[in-house]
């Protein structure tokens, strides 16, 4: 598979990560916490499981068109990369612009969002000190 | 190899145009409505010669819409422009080609009042009926041609763009015979709607376009498909749009050029028929296409002229070539107020970009060898 | 790239572009049809050789075929002139829901002008039955329009058994069979098919060129609805596009010809392709394959989404039922009639073979589908838990 594949001109930020996820899966473990975000009727699903760590990892499983797929991968890889401190300064806004997410897509950027929030209360019960 | 007269029935595909269009005849190409990647090329190919039509007609791309030809862009037009439309009246020109006014009579089955626009005896609109028409009823139509197919009258579109505007209607312009002959500029002739073909410039036959403002509310003619934004359903004809275009660009480049030579060869024409005893050139007061001659010579059978020209080789016509009414004198001549004896005689002479001086010195003196005989 | 999106246009074949050439050629392919000097006469003479082809094609008479800019406009010019010719007033119309977008937009047009239509909806094997379309049928019926073959699914409705019944009531019947010429046999001179619609282009013909054969015999009525200069017997007005017109005919005779070794070679084929998929769990075919015709198979996939299905499928050309992936459809109200929720109709893929699809285009194209199903079913946190 290479780039011409993109027969259907999807951002190129969303193709790559889409097209090879680099931290699809699922991760089991005592410090391991889940959270989850869908879209009204179910039809589309973002899954992140985060080894708290050190090191921190996070994956994704995701079903639904290829903007949903690839916030699920973005949110994973800049998780890591970031950590989990101000997790409040992510907005669908900052998801959305990150990935060149078209307007009538802007559902996929709401569940990113609603994963950092599901994310912010988690990580707010199990380190109070943070 | 027969001398070909006849460039206001069709004309002769220019190579470039068929190189331009043979990719696209070997597939698979796919169906420009088709999301995969055979479609998205052709996609962007029906796009780019959207733009290349656009710049010959001085429109927006987005104002294109793709037909089948001239005789559907007119009927989409007046029927599309109508069917929105509680009836009222729509106004046509008395020399318009059969598509226009046979669109045109259909909607008196819905309802609605259709009048021709009489012309003087050179062709071109008599203004103060127009204007009294215009005044008279509530017109929501206006129909006139740009330049006449047998006669190559010019009309002044411009002129009546600025009264049927001020009296609240719309002015759809044919601009099939125009096109690639003479400068044709959308804007500045004040046009709604404009009718093209690509077969009357050098491009392929079964393709051609509606120029629509967007301001005008148009219902389709072929419901189905999301094809030209609902307006014109069906398959795209991938291959034919992009010949359409590429005729499109080399009209533009070359018309210049295109006009000198037809001109000079007209000249030349004209000057050797005046030498025959009687001859009467229809419209000869009027500004013409640079290319058409439409003549009779009173006392001959016309028809006898016609066949027998054609048995040596010269392929022209009397007037429209339509399926119909063959035998029945020319309407555009009679609405010019040419006796019908005459008018059946009439030889239409349409040059084209490979005609040359031998051309029309050998059809001189066919013709006058042929008076000759039948004198 | 794999091209298995033959439903959708085909290919064309060389032999037909061959044929075509000569009437795009700069030195002697013009001349206008309707003109009335050699070179005029000469493409006239090749049009009416083509019309022959067509109507062979068909078991019609050459004076049966009209030709259109293609199928679209073909369903319009049945219906819409069907309609006109009798009026509007009182008139009643039955069509079906799996009819091609040029046959319901049609019909919703003249629903909107005060005509009235019954809707039917298929059956379980997505087949529009008999009995269903005479139940519908009133005294005020003037038309029933059905498509031989649907487009989506290839389900053969029984245009045999229902045209001689239409026949006896009087009732005219409509045949959209773009999908059906060249497919399977279709002989006018026997079935009592009043107007019948083709398109060159998805028989490896020309695009932008179609035809409606029009019965003479008892003769089926038309309002024309392109006017001006009276062509095709005054229905259907235009410069005829001889290259076009030539490329449809050569393209007929060429399907006629080899009806009975393509049909069994597409069927074979797409039953390769169906044989390779299967084995994937949660796969569903869509349509009854005893009443389907030889070039399409839809399946529905379990466990993905449609979209991204698409998406990860770029290097095969085929028609996906996905909501959003295509301007161009509604989400399959055939598969959906077939009994599949909104996300299997959403997840599901139309392969359609053609004359130049080989068993390796399957093999390969089979891999890539199962490839692509699996990862996408991998990254799923629904499938399979
Ligand atoms: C002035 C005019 N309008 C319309 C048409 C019809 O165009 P087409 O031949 O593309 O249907 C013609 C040509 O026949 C014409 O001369
Ligand atoms: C069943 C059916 N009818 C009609 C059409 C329209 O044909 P065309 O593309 O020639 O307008 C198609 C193809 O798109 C079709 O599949």
């Amino acid at each position: 598979m290479n780039e011409t594949d993109n027969v259907y001109a999807y951002p190129q930020a969303v193709w790559m990560r889409f097209r090879d996820p680099r931290h699809a899966g699922v991760l089991e473990g005592h410090d391991v916490r889940r959270v989850y975000a869908r879209t009204p009727a179910a039809s589309a699903v973002i899954e992140l499981s985060i080894a708290v760590g050190p090191p921190l990892r996070v994956r994704f499983r995701a079903h639904g068109c290829p903007y949903t797929i690839a916030v699920g991968e973005w949110l994973a890889e800049t998780l890591e990369r970031e950590g989990l401190a101000d997790l409040d300064r992510w907005q669908a806004g900052s998801i959305r612009q990150a990935l060149e997410i078209p307007e009538e897509r802007t559902h996929c950027a709401l569940m990113g969002e609603d994963l950092i929030r599901a994310l912010e209360s988690v990580v707010k019960s199990s380190h109070p000190s943070s | 190899m027969p001398v070909y007269l006849d460039h206001n029935a069709t004309t002769h595909l220019d190579a470039r145009v068929l190189e331009a269009m043979l990719p696209y005849l070997t597939g698979p190409y796919g169906n420009a409505s088709s999301l995969h990647r055979f479609g998205r090329a052709a996609r962007d190919a029906v796009e780019r010669a959207r733009e290349q039509v656009a710049q010959l007609v001085g429109c927006q791309p987005g104002e294109i819409i793709w037909t089948s030809g001239g005789t559907e862009s007119n009927n989409l037009a007046i029927k599309g422009v109508t069917a929105g439309m509680a009836p009222g009246v729509v106004l046509y020109g008395a020399t318009e080609h059969p598509a226009v006014m046979e669109a045109a009579q259909a909607l008196k089955l819905t309802g609605w009042t259709v009048e021709p626009i009489r012309v003087d005896a050179s062709g071109r609109i008599d203004w103060p009926t127009f204007e009294a028409q215009l005044r008279a009823h509530r017109v929501q139509l206006v129909s006139l041609m740009r330049a006449n197919n047998e006669t190559g009258v010019i009309q002044d579109v411009a002129r009546a763009a600025g009264l049927v505007h001020a009296a609240g209607a719309w002015l759809h312009v044919d601009a099939v015979q125009a096109a690639g002959k003479i400068p044709v500029d959308f804007q500045a002739l004040g046009a709604d709607l404009m009718s093209l073909s690509a077969h009357k410039l050098y491009g392929p036959k079964g393709i051609g376009a509606l120029v629509r403002k967007a301001a005008v509310d148009l219902f389709p003619l072929h419901h189905g498909g999301p094809q030209e934004r609902g307006l014109r359903g069906g398959t795209e004809n991938v291959a034919a749009i992009v010949g359409f275009g590429v005729a499109a660009e080399l009209a533009r480049q070359e018309l210049e050029v295109r006009t000198r030579h037809l001109r000079a060869l007209r000249e030349r024409l004209e000057a050797g028929l005046r030498s025959l005893p009687g001859v009467c050139i229809f419209g000869a007061d009027a500004e013409r296409l640079p290319n058409t001659v439409q003549f009779a010579l009173p006392g001959y059978d016309g028809e006898a002229l016609l066949m027998q020209l054609d048995r040596r080789g010269f392929g022209v016509s009397s007037g429209s070539a339509c399926a119909s009414g063959k035998g029945e004198p020319s309407h555009v001549l009679l609405a010019m107020g040419v006796p019908r004896e005459i008018a059946r005689g009439a030889i239409r002479v349409s040059l084209g970009r490979e005609n040359s001086e031998a051309d029309i010195d050998g059809f001189l003196a066919a013709l006058k060898s042929l008076a000759a005989e039948r004198a | 790239m794999i091209y298995l999106d033959h439903a959708a246009t085909t290919p064309l074949d060389p032999q037909v572009r061959e044929a075509m050439l000569p009437w795009l050629d700069d030195a002697v392919g013009y001349g206008n049809p309707a003109s009335d000097h050699a070179l005029g006469r000469r493409a006239w003479a090749a049009v009416e050789h083509a019309r022959a082809q067509v109507a062979a094609l068909v078991g019609a008479m050459p004076a049966e075929i009209i030709w259109t800019s293609g199928a679209t406009e073909s369903n319009n010019l049945a219906i819409k002139g069907a309609l006109e010719f009798r009026g509007h007033a009182g008139a009643h119309l039955v069509t079906s829901r799996i009819e091609h977008k040029s046959v319901v937009d049609t019909c919703r047009h003249l629903e909107a002008r005060g005509v009235r239509v019954t809707w039917l909806v298929p059956e379980a094997n997505g087949t529009i039955g008999v009995e269903q379309v005479l139940a519908a049928v009133r005294p005020e019926t003037v038309l029933v329009s059905l498509m031989w073959v649907n487009n989506e699914t290839g389900a053969i409705n029984p245009i045999h058994e229902l045209a001689p019944h239409l026949r006896e009531r009087g009732v005219l019947l409509h045949v959209d069979a773009v999908q059906a010429a060249g497919k399977l046999p279709i002989d006018l001179d026997t079935t009592p098919i009043d107007l019948l619609s083709l398109s060159a282009h998805k028989l490896h013909g020309p695009k932008g060129i179609g035809a409606l054969f029009v019965r003479k015999r008892p003769r089926a009525r038309l309002a024309p609805q392109i006017h001006g200069g009276g062509h095709e017997q005054g229905m259907r007005s235009g410069t005829l596009a001889t290259h076009q017109i030539v490329g449809m005919g050569c393209a007929c005779a060429l399907a006629a010809q080899r009806l009975a070794t393509d049909a069994p070679h597409l069927a074979a084929l797409r039953e390769q392709l169906w044989q390779r998929l299967r084995v994937l769990p949660g796969v569903y075919r869509n349509g009854d394959p005893a009443h389907s015709a030889p070039h399409i198979l839809n399946l529905s996939f379990e466990g993905v989404e449609g979209e991204s299905l698409r998406a990860r499928l770029g290097d095969l050309a085929i028609s996906s039922g996905s909501a959003c992936s295509s301007a161009t459809r509604e989400p399959s109200y055939v598969l959906r009639a077939l009994g599949r929720d909104d996300e299997l109709a959403g997840a599901s893929l139309r392969f359609s073979v053609g004359r130049t699809t080989t068993s390796e285009d399957i093999d390969r194209a089979a891999a890539r589908v199962l490839a692509e199903v699996g990862a996408l079913r991998a990254l799923s946190p629904r499938w399979g838990t």
